[in-house]
């Protein structure tokens, strides 16, 4: 199995292919947090897309447990969001914005992991595909 | 090739290639957030089979999207070519519960809010 820092190494190896990428690696005590922003296609060309993937994870008897992540996926223009989340109250749940439509809705969601959810999302960059949100279903909360 | 020919000027790219790495700004082509394994052919003046050798070997990475059909990202190419890849990385000790507390401000009246119990003095948690 590999360890952690071998897979965020190995993350930014394969975000690189798609722009430019910041990302952050902070380690506390009881928490870790990593994140990824990959500003695409980057390399002189202005930005039309970002990746934004961000999970927390906290210490166990077992390793790093993730207990929070955010994987976002905007396009500029038009402007346009998808995007997996487990935090807070929502827990797992979704967000979809097509183009030029503004979206608070959560939309259910199953658990979500950074590289596949990574590849869903480069699709819709390799294609040049506009966001589109149907067959979603929305979450009701008491 | 223009990675290998480091000393050579490639009139297809433009770029003038001595004793150190290329940056984006030595090659003049047009540039696109996907080319197609053509497009690179014409750019780098090879053939097509050749772009799509160096796909199948990995030495060029693209995404497939049909049966016969590749996307090269134009950070993939610009590495190709020899750009370093941009990135930057941090490494800290901080790390602090901030996903909840960020999408709580970003999504308003969503997310269920942690109220202290009125009378209780409890300490400030920033998370």
């Amino acid at each position: 199995m590999a360890t952690f820092a071998q897979d965020f190494d190995e993350i930014i190896k394969r975000l690189a292919k798609y722009g430019e990428v910041y990302a952050s690696d902070e380690t506390g005590q009881a928490r870790r947090s990593i994140n990824f922003l990959v500003e695409v296609p980057g390399y002189g060309l202005p930005t039309a897309a970002t990746l934004d993937y961000r999970e927390e994870f906290k210490r166990s008897a077992q390793g790093w447990l993730r207990d929070a992540y955010v994987y976002e996926y905007r396009t500029a223009a038009p402007r346009s969001r998808r995007a997996h989340h487990q935090h807070g109250a929502w827990g797992i749940h979704q967000h979809c914005e097509p183009p030029d439509v503004i979206s608070h809705e959560h939309y259910d969601d199953v658990e979500r992991l950074l590289l596949p959810t990574h590849e869903d999302f480069a699709e819709l960059i390799d294609r040049s595909e506009p966001v589109r949100c149907l067959g979603l279903r929305r979450m009701r909360r008491a | 090739m223009a990675v290998g020919a480091r000393t050579k000027r490639k009139a297809s790219t433009g770029v003038v290639m001595k004793d150190r790495l290329p940056s984006v700004d030595d090659f003049t082509f047009e540039k696109k957030p996907l080319y197609s394994p053509a497009d690179i052919a014409r750019i780098l003046d090879v053939s097509d089979q050749t772009v799509l050798d160096w796909i199948h070997s990995e030495r060029l990475f693209a995404a497939q999207i049909g049966p016969r059909l590749f996307r090269i990202p134009h950070a993939s190419f610009m590495q190709f070519l020899g750009v370093p890849p941009r990135i930057r990385i941090t490494r800290g000790h901080s790390a602090r519960r901030v996903i909840d507390a960020e999408l709580a401000r970003a999504e308003p009246g969503r997310a269920k809010p942690r109220l202290a119990k009125p009378g209780r003095a409890k300490p400030h948690r920033s998370d």
